[in-house]
């Protein structure tokens, strides 16, 4: 039983195996996302290396798929972290094989920077400053000089379209370090992204939700909900569009299982909200924030 | 007459742009160096940058615009540099318009960008003479020695020497009765030293736990301990042809954090004033960035005069921002105010109170 189970997941498994992901929904280029994915094919051609800076949700990642979708070159991306190491970029030899063969070709698995390199693709470090001070001295050479002396391989030159794109969040933000001088001297171009305009959000809120049903007003609704949570004095950490999408999708959702649209968003917002934002005021309880938010965009819950 | 232009205008295109940028680019470059507020100096790799930047705007556009100029000034100045990259690319086309290190008269006019004219596309014609043509320089030194500042002025501490502008910033928050404004000012101190805090910050320490833990795939070889993956195939009976890469061993990592406990002396003897400020004030400009460089490791805080108040202990969760809000009081409150809190605090200790915590 536990074999076959075992053999049906691999051929799903097999089955599951594609050549690259496509972007779903369309992508909104409009105001700075437009003048973003102009500056990051601008910095690509250039050579330049660029950055993207902006709070978690703004579409930084998405933006950077997107050029690498157009651009139709192969992409890798890694998310960034304390525990990611240069072996996990660049790749490792496979010990077992060390044994048998010798550090070659053969025993080396390529991690994705070096794929990138090789394949000219485009490497997306997602998060860049979440990385090591290791790490980040690891993607020096591939990053300007576009090779990576790979010991006792050799010296790997990068293919002509290879390109090395960067994501971070604000510096203020937990669990982000500052990029080693070096490292920052070597990306060319800082793009930042903020929250969109209200049409804008308004707009990829719509894209992003399949078989959109909801009415003018609860979309304006959402949207207030979520611009408030970034006015709001009390909260430090705001919803991001993201946060809007999520809202969105689940009253688009199960809108008739409610009386009114007013109803779903009130019910699903807490749920939303409280997984993103993060109050200011210690012992102020984010319920109570997104409450208090609720009720001034909503009016007063009548508990009857 | 005051005239207002539109530097944003696309109809300030230069129609000769290379050779503007060639100089717009240098004096960029140098003011942003010579200039204090810019604390990571732009290196040449930034001045290529922006020339290549603007190639491929120009390739693609047909045509390169003031707000070109800006656009690549910012864009190409790292985040925390971009507001004010801003304002000196603004400032050098203005420059230009107020007609210093103008060409001689009867030259071409390279910058006229900002004439009357404006509407019109800017015309630079080259001609035989301009090799002659002084070439304009730039108001600061492009080979300044950048490192010139860091061994001319001291780093902030107690004594001789400090930031000026923190000084500055402190007398104006003591004089003003304003608690607005008082809190902007505060605001401002507040985002200054947690800067400081960051260009010193480090990570925490890591150790190898004696516990080892089969290999997985893209970890680090380096990492493999060599006798004990031995032993443990030697163990497991493999030949050489069976070896997988479970076998082998790695050491395990784990983070070290250090132990510092912050204690603070707010006895009646740092209220000493010299130049306006007194010692309370120069030592917690010291500790608040010394506390946000050092955030990550284990600590305590605890303040002290007649009695100990613990703002927090070692194994207690503090929000640093929380935290240094309250240190900041003690620069931000006048002398009269802070000793009416400890007066009226004899019994019920007011920091104690204010954290509620109980000494």
């Amino acid at each position: 039983m536990m074999e076959e189970k075992e053999r049906s997941f691999r051929e799903l498994l097999q089955e599951s195996i594609v050549e690259s992901i496509h972007i779903e929904h369309p992508v909104v280029l409009k105001e700075q996302y437009e003048r973003a994915y102009e500056l990051l094919k601008d910095s690509l051609n250039a050579g330049i290396t660029p950055c993207l800076v902006g709070p978690p949700g703004v579409g930084k990642s998405l933006l950077v798929r997107k050029v690498a979708e157009d651009t139709k070159r192969p992409f890798y991306e890694v998310f960034f972290d304390e525990n990611v190491t240069p072996s996990r970029l660049i790749g490792a030899f496979d010990p077992a094989l060390v044994v048998r063969i010798g550090r070659t070709i053969e025993s080396f698995d390529p991690g994705p920077l070096i794929r990138a390199m090789v394949e000219g693709g485009i490497f997306i470090a997602q998060e860049l400053n979440r990385a090591t001070e290791f790490c980040q001295n690891s993607l020096i050479s591939p990053l300007e000089e576009k090779h990576y002396y790979l010991y006792p391989i050799g010296m790997i030159k990068a293919h002509d379209d290879f390109a090395f794109v960067a994501t971070q969040n604000p510096i203020e933000t937990a669990g982000t370090y500052r990029l080693s001088q070096v490292l920052m001297d070597r990306i060319g171009c800082w793009i930042r992204l903020g929250y969109p305009s209200k049409e804008t959000e308004l707009e990829i809120i719509r894209v992003n939700i399949p078989e959109f049903g909801l009415s003018n007003n609860a979309l304006e609704k959402i949207y207030e909900i979520i611009h408030e949570t970034r006015e709001n004095p009390n909260l430090g950490t705001p919803a991001s569009p993201r946060a809007g999408i999520f809202l969105a999708r689940l009253v688009n959702k199960y809108l008739n299982k409610f009386e009114t649209e007013e109803t779903a968003i009130r019910f699903f917002a807490p749920s939303v909200l409280g997984k993103e934002t993060r109050t200011k005021i210690e012992g102020k309880n984010i319920s109570i924030v997104i409450e208090e938010i609720l009720n001034k965009v909503l009016g007063v819950a009548n508990d009857d | 007459m005051l005239m207002t232009i539109n530097l944003n205008s696309e109809f300030l295109s230069l129609q000769y742009p290379f050779s503007y940028a060639e100089h717009f680019i240098p004096e960029f470059i140098a003011r942003m160096r010579a200039n204090q507020e810019c604390i990571e100096k732009p290196s040449p790799r930034q001045s290529l940058n922006m020339y290549r930047l603007l190639l491929s705007t120009y390739l693609k556009k047909g045509y390169l615009s003031t707000l070109d100029l800006v656009e690549v000034s910012v864009i190409t100045s790292r985040v925390e540099n971009q507001s004010l990259a801003e304002r000196i690319a603004y400032e050098i086309l203005i420059d230009y318009q107020e007609g210093d290190r103008m060409p001689p008269t009867g030259e071409p006019t390279p910058f006229n960008l900002l004439s009357p004219k404006g509407g019109e596309p800017m015309k630079v014609v080259p001609s035989e003479k301009e090799e002659k043509v002084a070439e304009p320089q730039p108001k600061y030194d492009t080979e300044a020695d950048i490192f010139k500042e860091f061994t001319t002025q001291p780093d902030l501490g107690v004594g001789p020497g400090e930031n000026e502008l923190l000084k500055a910033y402190m007398r104006s928050m003591k004089k003003s009765d304003d608690e607005k404004t008082r809190k902007i000012l505060a605001q401002i101190l507040k985002d200054m030293l947690l800067k400081m805090g960051r260009r010193f910050e480090r990570r925490e320490e890591s150790f190898f736990n004696p516990m080892l833990r089969p290999f997985e795939p893209g970890e680090d070889p380096e990492q493999i301990e060599e006798e004990g993956s031995l032993e443990n195939i030697l163990d497991k009976g493999r030949k050489a042809e069976e070896i997988r890469y479970q076998d082998f061993l790695m050491k395990k990592k784990e983070k070290k954090k250090k132990t510092i406990i912050y204690i603070q002396d707010i006895s009646n003897t740092m209220f000493y004033e010299l130049d306006g400020l007194n010692s309370i004030h120069y030592s917690i400009l010291s500790l608040i960035p010394l506390i946000w460089a050092l955030r990550r490791e284990r600590y305590g805080l605890v303040l002290f005069e007649s009695n100990g108040h613990i703002l927090k202990e070692i194994s207690e969760y503090r929000d640093e921002q929380q935290l240094i809000d309250v240190l900041l009081t003690l620069v931000t409150s006048t002398t009269t105010e802070l000793e009416k809190n400890f007066g009226k605090t004899k019994g019920s200790q007011f920091w104690g109170e204010l954290f509620r915590i109980q000494v």
